[in-house]
């Protein structure tokens, strides 16, 4: 029998169901940890991640840190906490990388890195399925279209929901979302004809 | 919103499909959004990634150790109630409602004007109030029964006195009215050219007759019926010789040529002229 969102919260909160909260996690788990592997590209930073966030849920889903009101669909709620979760590391490694460390490029930020990140991804393109190549040419967007393609293509979230995630108008995010997949195909076109004259 | 965004929202099944159908008949629009759907298509064949295993297994262990932890949210269901408590609150409710009623009541029908300002003036009305009068008011002991004599006259001088006034000023209202209604109906004969006598005879036979509860006079109006019931008696006094059958004025001819006659010619004139206002015969 398939139960809501809301009643596997409610049994959880109500009776300590612990299966219904096992099934709440992972029904969304690969909306989460997709979302989490696009934003840090790590495995095992995304496992920390995954954990992080759902430590905050409970916590919040039980009063002792944050609120959770029961309005709206519980994974729009998740995702807002995955995302401060990721936002955060990402920070911190900011942070980190911003301590001079004696190298000539001492000065370019984490975001600034990106495209060094990602011409390595380049590079593994040309022995890796599609689907790996896609991923590369999604870290290569600029971070608020990939936050977009990562949010409603893997984490499921409408366009209103990433609006008000992201605190933006819908227009913007569809907009953002708009950019991301020209640019993607743009990125994509050369990729394939390189592969079919390999062949 | 831009036909471009349309698109996008009707790319993943959001949006209003009519305007993506308007959008898509322009053929750069229709271009774009085939492009994109293909690539959406790519992006969907892609393997989601999932977490370790053990992670899964870590969180629901701390979720089910919180929850251990904290208090249950939701309550235990209470037991019903007895049909004897139930019983007991109505009796309460209707107890205090039939106490507020009491005393809204009580409060409706306490007088409005303080009762310390009237006492000094009752008692000296009391002394001074006109015997005749104070026997014409009846006394509210319907409303003070058990209080004494004293106590009663007290309460009744003042209203004896208010009374008097008041019968008085009511009187005089009421001559006035009947004053301004008889000289209207008189300037209305007089256009009509009808004699005065012979419209207000004519107006007392149109008057309509009056109901049992305005016939009895108020107890207010004892001094205006001791002074009609004297009229009354002075008019049978000097009609006591006059006949029904009598024509009222005589012709001269028939008239007694003997000395002494003369009050009785003045008797028949008076005679007519209050009998044209009191008696209505032809």
């Amino acid at each position: 029998m398939h139960r809501s969102d809301e009643q596997l919260v409610t049994a959880y909160l109500e009776r300590g169901d612990q299966q219904a909260f096992r099934v709440l996690v992972e029904r969304y788990q690969e909306q989460i940890f997709g979302y989490l592997m696009g934003m840090v590209r790590n495995r095992e930073v995304a496992n920390d991640l995954f954990q992080e966030t759902f430590v905050r849920v409970i916590d919040a889903m039980h009063d002792r840190r944050g609120s959770y009101t029961r309005q709206g669909r519980w994974i729009a709620w998740v995702m807002r906490i995955a995302r401060n979760a990721a936002l955060d590391h990402l920070r911190s490694r900011k942070k980190w990388q911003d301590v001079p460390s004696g190298d000539d490029d001492d000065s370019a930020s984490f975001w600034d890195r990106l495209p060094d990140e990602a011409l390595a991804a380049d590079i593994e393109l040309h022995n890796k399925e599609q689907y790996e190549m896609l991923d590369a040419c999604i870290d290569q967007l600029p971070p608020e279209q990939r936050e977009v393609v990562l949010l409603r293509q893997d984490a499921d979230l409408t366009f209103r929901e990433i609006a008000e995630l992201s605190g933006v108008s819908i227009n913007t995010a569809l907009g953002r979302m708009r950019y991301a997949l020209i640019n993607l195909r743009r990125m994509i076109d050369p990729q394939k004809k390189k592969q079919l004259a390999e062949i | 919103m831009d036909k471009k965004l349309h698109i996008i929202q009707h790319l993943y099944d959001e949006g209003d499909s009519a305007a993506v159908e308007e959008a898509l008949r322009d053929a750069e629009e229709r271009l774009e959004y085939d492009q994109l759907r293909d690539l959406k298509a790519q992006l969907d064949q892609r393997p989601r990634p999932v977490p370790d295993a053990a992670v899964i297994d870590r969180i629901v262990a701390l979720a089910d150790k919180t929850a251990l932890a904290a208090p249950r949210t939701a309550r235990a269901d209470r037991p019903a109630r007895s049909g004897k408590s139930r019983l007991r609150n109505w009796s309460a409710i209707s107890l205090t409602l039939a106490v507020v009623i009491a005393v809204g009541i009580g409060i409706v029908q306490m007088p409005v004007s303080d009762g310390a300002s009237q006492v000094p003036m009752s008692s000296e009305l009391a002394n001074t109030a006109p015997a005749d009068v104070s026997r014409d008011i009846p006394e509210p002991i319907e409303a003070a029964p058990s209080a004494p004599a004293p106590a009663r006259q007290r309460l009744a001088a003042p209203l004896a006195e208010e009374a008097v006034v008041a019968a008085g000023e009511q009187r005089l209202m009421t001559e006035l009215e009947e004053a301004e209604s008889d000289m209207a109906y008189l300037d209305d004969a007089d256009v009509a050219g009808l004699r005065p006598n012979e419209a207000m005879a004519g107006r007392a036979l149109s008057a309509p007759v009056l109901a049992d509860s305005e016939a009895v006079p108020a107890w207010e109006e004892g001094e205006a019926l001791v002074e009609l019931h004297r009229r009354i008696e002075l008019l049978q006094a000097r009609s006591a010789d006059d006949r029904w059958d009598e024509p009222a004025v005589m012709s001269l001819d028939v008239l007694p040529t003997q000395p002494g006659t003369g009050s009785r010619i003045d008797r028949g004139l008076n005679t007519v002229g209050s009998g044209s206002q009191n008696n209505n015969n032809p």
